[in-house]
């Protein structure tokens, strides 16, 4: 299953999410995930590097580097694509991506974002497991 | 003169700048002058058309879709990009555009009047930039 088709307009935090703020690291669109790099900023996740892996949250607004972006920790999220209810979703290979854990592979750092439980929403529960799948 | 051309990417809070939180009503690019709609709290793109829409609180630090988060800068300096303000001193203004900013100089008739800060020579990066500096006046300007 490939990474999510996720229409930035429609993201959406839902009632009761934990949102933060951070400063963009470079240009990132709604519904990207988020990890916090040394610069303390704010850059596209990915499954490539424990580091990378780290992910923060999920990105709210669309910014420009060294914007303020907020991005959602927990809690109720439209992620802008349609989701496949009881499927866990994490990073992806791709930067920002979000996709099935289920389809991460070999070398891939596991880092869930949550669980679809509507068709429409992943309630956010992050989970950076900083282990790589053998 | 038009509307200044800003590139949303190139939009900057500089030091000193006051920032606040809400929640976009509509798709809002960074750079482009905000109020508040009574009706329902949220930020929504400010022109010069009629007392309420001219009433801006500031200018969009990020871009936003209907109902996402949006930061805005309500006074102090902001970068909007390399060459988009070329003269220090002007006063610029909210414009008969939605979320469109104008030198002051160039409204008009049936305009609602609301500055929304100066240029200004900065240092680091060196260019003009727009210290925001809002006043609401609610006046309708009238030339005959």
């Amino acid at each position: 299953m490939a990474d999510l088709s996720i229409t930035a307009a429609n993201v959406v935090a839902g009632t009761g999410a934990d949102v933060e703020w951070g400063t963009a690291g470079e240009a990132i669109t709604a519904g990207q995930s988020l990890y916090k790099k040394a610069d303390n900023k704010m850059w596209k996740a990915d499954d490539t590097s424990a580091a990378e892996a780290a992910v923060e949250g999920v990105a709210l607004c669309d910014a420009g580097t060294d914007q303020p972006v907020c991005y959602i920790t927990g809690g109720p999220l439209n992620p802008g694509a349609i989701v496949a209810v009881g499927t866990t979703y994490g990073v992806t290979d791709t930067a920002g991506g979000i996709g099935p854990i289920s389809d991460r592979a070999s070398a891939d750092f596991v880092s869930i974002i949550g669980v679809a439980t509507t068709t429409s929403n992943i309630q956010v529960a992050i989970n950076q497991a900083g282990v790589a799948i053998p | 003169m038009a509307d200044l051309v800003i590139t949303p990417a190139d939009v900057f809070a500089l030091p000193g700048a006051r920032i606040l939180r809400g929640i976009a009503g509509q798709t809002v690019a960074a750079g482009q002058s905000v109020y508040k709609k009574a009706a329902d709290d949220k930020l929504w793109l400010a022109d010069s058309n009629a007392a309420a829409t001219a009433d801006a609180k500031g200018v969009a630090l990020n871009s936003a879709a209907a109902d996402q988060p949006l930061t805005y800068c309500i006074s102090g300096p902001v970068d909007l990009g390399e060459g988009v303000l070329t003269y220090e001193g002007h006063a610029y203004s909210v414009s008969d555009t939605a979320g469109g900013i104008g030198a002051l100089s160039e409204r008009g008739d049936n305009d609602y009047i609301t500055i929304l800060g100066y240029s200004k020579l900065y240092t680091t990066p060196e260019r003009i930039i727009l210290v925001v500096s809002v006043i609401s006046t609610g006046v309708l300007m009238t030339t005959a």
